[in-house]
């Protein structure tokens, strides 16, 4: 992939996950604690088309920036960024190994789980030091499984684009 | 070159995390857990394990405690009015300490009541209420006044009859946790039937402690965390008898010589078994306003269910209290 | 691309059910329950079902215990005070009835699971 093509997609992705991840705090959904994740269509998107490395300057622009927007930064951070990490490595992993049967709908489905398990356990491990938070995983799990398959939806329909625009 | 050593940065990163997060995953009790009955009451011991001859050592030391203690209570109990008996630094610190509370609770709180309790049967029954008669004529003995004592002896100056049990239970628990401490033993839970000390953590986590609900197949009271303190609860539902309708406890107010019934239940958190133990029972023995006055001056966090079920958390109790 | 794929919902159905599966192993916590009988320095384990046991025979007291699937409770005893008789069913982790004289309990135990550490009773 030529070089500024590279650059320009980082940028835009990164700033696409912004923008979105900052839109979505205005909105909150009636359970405290959830959102639809909006942001992760731009990391999905790089994971897609960009390198894994690249991938991950988008994970660090997108958990650094969002949190400063959303203000309570160090708590935001501590939350997002290592869940945001290890849910685009497993999600990479995954498309490596499966990428040629499966779509980002289910990637995101993965990704998302992933991303709401490490929140608990940075949570209990760091915040919340009680057990009892646990017994709200399930719970916050099934949303959140329901809430990756749409955003892997709307990554679908972006991601066809994109590739119509590369051809 | 450079994409590839950022790779591996990140590979190093991701693993560590999920190294990190398997790591806090998995986890193995590593606790053991002993029971034997002592001090009136089951004890339980949970320690880390491999501590088999620490467990050793400890109910050998409550029995040798328990022993001590109680027959010193006896002598003391057993003996003429005005001769001097000599006493234990163990026993002279639980006078010191029956002052205090003495003091603390405006003299409901007195370790002479046994004289008036005893007549009832308390505390190991069988149980009776006592002819007006008979507990006018010891009236007249009781009275913490009675006694003086100095670090090496005590005398009494009519017949009473003395009980420090409301307290020394949890002065040997603590006497207890000083011995794990000096094993280098820095976590475990020390219950002497419902009078808790935690020690430490419990690995990856704080104790959990419940409070009873003395009705049956209810949800706890109130579940607590914290570490290296104690936690002792004084109820009505336990050591106690009824007659004609009225609720005799074990718990006597040394200004009124009856046995009250204030609330179903008083727990408190202290810094060691035997002022929450002392102070359960001082606390029982008061109104809610003179609680809320105490317990600020002691910082003592209170939780006190009372006989129409109401929860009333005092002087912190909240800022221990953990979801359940 | 076609989405989602065949794959992609076997793998959603499998996460479901990943998902699901600690909701449904929570109803079953109660046979993680073990009913312990404490006599002196001994521990026997008693099975949870619906029986009375006279303790009388196989242990030397002499006291009744009623059993339950997920609970159990001292009906009769010989002690003077009947702190255990009154005290009623335990169920809960760690709930315990203790008679003293007899230096017998009846005690409810989890496995790693339980979330309680002790009881302030």
């Amino acid at each position: 992939m030529e070089y500024h093509n590279r650059i320009a997609k980082i940028g835009l992705f990164a700033a696409f996950s912004i923008i979105l991840g900052v839109f979505e705090n205005f909105f909150p959904l009636p359970f405290p604690g959830i959102r639809l994740g909006l942001a992760n269509i731009g990391i999905l998107l790089s994971l897609y088309t960009l390198e894994l490395s690249d991938t991950m300057i988008v994970v660090l622009l997108k958990s650094l920036f969002v949190s400063v927007f959303a203000g309570n930064l160090v708590i935001k951070l501590l939350l997002s960024f290592p869940s945001t990490i290890a849910s685009a490595l497993v999600m990479y992993i995954y498309i490596r190994i499966t990428g040629k049967f499966t779509s980002p709908v289910s990637t995101s489905a993965l990704g998302s789980l992933v991303h709401i398990v490490c929140q608990f356990g940075i949570l209990k491990i760091f915040i919340i030091k009680n057990l009892a938070i646990y017994s709200f995983l399930p719970y916050f799990s099934l949303i959140s499984l329901l809430t990756g398959i749409f955003i892997g939806y709307l990554a679908c329909i972006v991601l066809k684009h994109i590739k119509v625009e590369n051809d | 070159m450079r994409q590839n050593s950022c790779i591996s940065f990140f590979k190093l990163l991701g693993s560590i995390f999920l190294f990190f997060i398997i790591l806090t995953g998995c986890k193995s009790s590593g606790y053991e857990t002993r029971s034997f009955y002592s001090m009136g009451t089951i004890v339980e011991i949970t320690l880390p394990e491999n501590n088999t001859d620490v467990f050793e050592k400890l109910v050998a030391k409550m029995e040798e405690l328990n022993d001590k203690i109680s027959t010193e209570t006896q002598n003391i109990n057993n003996a003429p009015t005005g001769k001097d008996i000599s006493i234990s630094k163990h026993f002279y610190f639980l006078l010191q300490r029956a002052a205090y509370y003495n003091n603390l609770s405006s003299g409901k709180f007195d370790i002479t009541i046994y004289t008036i309790s005893k007549l009832y049967g308390f505390p190991e029954g069988p149980y009776s209420v006592p002819d007006n008669e008979t507990i006018k004529k010891h009236v007249q003995k009781a009275g913490f006044e009675n006694i003086s004592f100095t670090p090496k002896t005590i005398s009494k100056k009519t017949d009473l009859k003395i009980d420090t049990g409301a307290y020394s239970k949890g002065y040997i628990v603590d006497l207890l946790v000083d011995i794990l401490k000096k094993n280098n033993i820095n976590s475990g839970i020390i219950n002497a039937g419902g009078d808790l000390y935690l020690l430490g953590t419990k690995e990856n986590r704080q104790w959990r402690i419940a409070i009873k609900n003395p009705d049956k197949g209810k949800k706890y009271l109130s579940v607590v965390s914290f570490t290296n303190k104690a936690v002792v609860t004084s109820g009505n539902y336990e050591r106690y008898f009824i007659d004609n309708q009225k609720r005799y406890t074990h718990i006597f107010d040394a200004e009124t010589f009856e046995s009250v019934n204030n609330y179903r239940s008083v727990s408190v958190i202290a810094q060691t078994t035997e002022e929450a133990d002392g102070l359960a029972t001082v606390f029982y023995l008061m109104d809610i306003d003179e609680i809320g006055k105490i317990c600020s001056k002691t910082n003592t966090p209170v939780f006190i269910y009372t006989l129409d079920s109401k929860k009333i958390r005092m002087c912190g109790w909240q800022k221990y209290e953990v979801s359940h | 691309m076609k989405y989602p794929t065949k794959t992609d919902i076997v793998v959603i159905l499998i996460l479901l059910a990943v998902c699901l599966f600690p909701l449904f192993e929570d109803k079953t916590t109660g046979k993680d329950k073990k009913l312990l009988l404490l006599i002196d320095k001994n521990v026997y384990e008693l099975p949870l079902k619906k029986q009375t046991l006279n303790l009388k025979q196989q242990y030397g007291v002499n006291m009744i215990v009623e059993t339950d699937t997920n609970r159990a409770r001292i009906t009769k005893s010989d002690c003077p005070e009947q702190i255990c008789v009154r005290y009623g069913w335990v169920e809960e982790c760690g709930e315990i009835s203790v008679c003293v004289p007899n230096k017998t309990a009846i005690q409810i135990k989890c496995e790693e699971k339980k979330e309680i550490d002790g009881i302030s009773q």
